[in-house]
């Protein structure tokens, strides 16, 4: 099987995932590659690593493989799909937003990059590193960017997300980093939205079940857009990309339409919002797409995927949370003429030039 | 062929007249009826300016928002107070407009308020329109 899009002229591109999730089994590679006393203190903790109780990883031992092994990733992802690039977004590299041991956070994601790109990267020039950074210390991520950052292996920063909004001058060091890189920002859920001390907060009040926490992920990526157009982090940075993954982007088309309101009617609020919110949108960020929501119908997703700027939607699998091809993602949500955008172009900017593309 | 259009404009206005200086306080909107439109009159540092009483988006009336100086682009976290008395502001959404081209202050749309060209001949103050 494979999954080669169609660019205007004809020619088939493979398909660049902005998301997929690499997993480790047990915490002892991380462990090797820290300071002793960090690996004495990480151990002494007696900590386990986060989110291997997900589920898929639990039950479907071929889906674990593909997740945990490289080379099996390899061939039964990118080989099987004829994918031309994934990028790496550790889930288990985000789950410092709930720590309280800020030093502790920024030596685990370093050995965590460090485990990457040893261990999946050299593996194959498909894989893409989002260098995982610690959302606590913003000096020490920024130094972590500029350790990695000009690696060919690393082609964005992972950052999760805490209660402090994008747009905070908080991060502004870690925009800068990146941007010294040409690196994107990519935000994911760490899965402690709503729950942990110092996630961000949904909307209403506490939530009482995952199930809430889930279906409501979408306000955290409406709140942080909101944050960074109207902070004017897309004003100060213009050459700045930024992509939302595993949020959705059925969101977008009412979120744009809300803050173009505002903006017409507040602007004396943000008078350094030059560029309408949409035209910023279009022009610096990305929203990965993957698996189709059930009972949503093809036409009517498709539709509402046309509401929304062409640079912004791309492809990202969120595997092994979906476990979809990229064929039935694509296909289900896009024109043809859009599919090249969504599955290969818009992502460029992402993972930097695909091994085929720069093969010639 | 623009400019040709632009005479035949010039040739089909009219010279109205719509007061005397002292009847245009600095910092006020005062309206008048030109034909059968209401125009707004204001003074400014720099002399008057004149405009249509209706905001190109909804129709509000100009007359009932804002004479004001507002926020001027800056950078983020900053802000610059300028253009006072050279501003209005619509008092339904609060577009606001630059009271002498009509323009969008921040270009939050590309929509503009009608504008009139004035002139003082003594004490009197006369809006060019059809």
């Amino acid at each position: 099987m494979s999954s080669p899009v169609e660019t205007e002229v004809g020619t088939a591109v493979g398909v660049i995932d902005c998301d997929f999730h690499p997993y480790i089994r047990s915490i002892e590679p991380l462990l090797e590659r820290m300071p002793d006393a960090w690996a004495r203190r990480l151990r002494g903790a007696n900590m386990d690593l986060p989110t291997l109780d997900l589920e898929v990883l639990a039950t479907d031992p071929e889906a674990a493989d593909v997740a945990t092994d490289p080379a099996r990733a390899a061939a039964d992802w990118l080989d099987r799909h004829d994918l031309a690039a994934a990028l790496l977004v550790a889930p288990q590299a985000l789950a410092t937003v709930g720590w309280l041991d800020h030093g502790m956070c920024s030596e685990y994601v370093r050995a965590f990059n460090d485990l990457l790109l040893d261990e999946w990267a050299a593996v194959d020039p498909r894989f893409r590193l989002a260098a995982a950074v610690s959302p606590h210390d913003p000096e020490a991520a920024a130094e972590e960017i500029r350790r990695i950052g000009g690696r060919d292996e690393v082609t964005a920063v992972a950052l999760p997300l805490i209660d402090v909004n994008l747009g905070h001058r908080h991060y502004h060091a870690i925009y800068e980093a990146a941007l010294e890189h040409g690196l994107p920002v990519v935000v994911h859920p760490s899965r402690a939205e709503g729950v942990a001390l110092g996630a961000p907060t949904l909307g209403g009040g506490v939530q009482k079940t995952p199930a809430e926490r889930l279906a409501l992920l979408p306000q955290v990526a409406a709140a942080n857009l909101a944050s960074i157009v109207f902070d004017g982090v897309l004003e100060r940075h213009r050459e700045l990309v930024v992509m939302f993954s595993g949020f959705g982007f059925e969101w977008i088309p009412a979120a744009l339409w809300r803050f173009a309101k505002e903006w017409q009617a507040l602007r004396i609020d943000v008078p350094w919002v030059e560029r309408s919110p949409g035209e910023q949108v279009g022009a610096q960020i990305r929203v990965a797409v993957s698996g189709r929501a059930p009972g949503a119908r093809h036409d009517e997703v498709a539709t509402l995927a046309e509401m929304i700027p062409p640079g912004v939607l791309t492809y990202g699998s969120n595997r092994p949370e979906s476990l979809e091809a990229p064929d039935a993602t694509i296909a289900s949500y896009f024109s043809p003429a859009t599919a090249e955008a969504v599955g290969h172009r818009n992502g460029v900017r992402v993972i930097g030039a695909a091994p085929k593309d720069a093969q010639g | 062929m623009a400019a040709a259009t632009e005479r035949v404009r010039d040739h089909r206005r009219k010279r109205h007249r719509v007061g005397s200086t002292e009847e245009f306080p600095p910092g006020e909107v005062r309206v008048r009826k030109v034909g059968r439109r209401d125009v707004c009159v204001v003074r400014t540092e720099d002399g008057f300016s004149a405009f249509r009483d209706q905001c190109p988006h909804q129709g509000a009336a100009l007359s009932a928002g804002e004479l004001t100086g507002t926020m001027l682009g800056s950078g983020p976290g900053e802000f610059c107070y300028g253009l006072e008395g050279r501003v209005i502001r619509c008092p339904w959404h609060r577009w606001e407009f630059s009271v002498e081209d009509g323009r969008s202050i921040g270009n939050v749309t590309s929509k503009r308020v009608v504008t009139y060209e004035v002139e003082v001949e003594g004490s009197d103050v006369y809006v060019f329109a059809r």
